[in-house]
């Protein structure tokens, strides 16, 4: 099996369970959300769906107005309709960019890559388990203040403004980040 | 008390995250750095949509999903 297609089919089992998990624990958005992210994945996988590339001066417009809106009404209506719009237009936008062919079928990978991508990889995994552990543990036990998932840890800190403009500054900053190393150089 | 406990496995991930990051900066020729692997996995398109998936799942759940449970 080929490196690209086991790293796909690992992302997709990953959100897969992610979808049952959301159904589970009676999420519906959550369970759509995952459920749409589990199928691009699948698609993007077989490569039967190709997207014009957006010119990267109307690309940069409109990411930035995006970005500026929905970081607005992250602070002037949380969890409000208007909110989840920009949050899911800008996803749109993101993704469509983010569509583009593979830049190299096939690069090779160093020893160096290879150790680092296991241990990030262990790491992530691991964070998944202690939070599913805790998230069934305090379900059973009706005791989310023993068992804390990492949303019951993150709630209390991003209910005021402070916390808020810190989570949402570092969410922005991360992503203008990973947006850097992904553009096609 | 519990509840520094059980919090702990996040704080202990979170060292384990740092630590890694700080001795890979340190030695990126046998640990490679985070960023150097983040674009190695974002020449492939299905990574870059489940990174980006992730980021915007996190701000999509704690500031824009409109009925939260």
């Amino acid at each position: 099996m080929r490196k690209n297609s086991r790293n796909s089919t690992l992302w997709i089992i990953t959100f897969f369970i992610g979808t049952i998990f959301q159904f589970w624990r009676g999420s519906q958005i959550d369970t759509l959300v995952f459920a749409v992210i589990t199928s691009l994945l699948l698609v993007a996988s077989q490569e039967i769906l190709e997207l014009p590339n957006l010119r990267a001066t109307n690309l940069a417009t409109s990411l930035g107005i995006l970005f500026v809106c929905t970081l607005v009404f992250t602070f002037v209506g949380i969890h409000s309709v208007l909110s989840a719009i920009f949050y899911l237009a800008l996803i749109s936008v993101v993704l469509m960019n983010m569509w583009r062919s593979d830049s190299i079928s096939e690069v090779e990978s160093t020893p160096a890559l290879r150790r680092s991508s296991m241990i990030w990889f262990t790491i992530g995994v691991v964070t998944c388990l202690a939070e599913l552990g805790n998230y069934f543990a305090a379900d059973a036990t009706h005791n989310d203040k023993v068992y804390p998932t990492i949303t019951v840890l993150i709630d209390p800190l991003v209910a005021h403004n402070g916390g808020k403009i810190i989570f949402v500054l570092l969410w922005a900053i991360i992503g203008v980040g990973l947006f850097r190393v992904s553009v096609k150089k | 008390m519990s509840t520094t406990y059980f919090a702990l496995s996040y704080v202990l991930l979170a060292f384990a995250a740092v630590a890694t990051w700080v001795y890979s900066r340190l030695r990126p020729l046998r640990i490679a750095p985070f960023g150097q692997l983040l674009r190695h996995m974002m020449i492939s398109r299905v990574n870059r949509i489940a990174v980006f998936a992730i980021w915007w799942w996190v701000g999509w759940h704690f500031f824009g999903q409109p009925f939260p449970n």
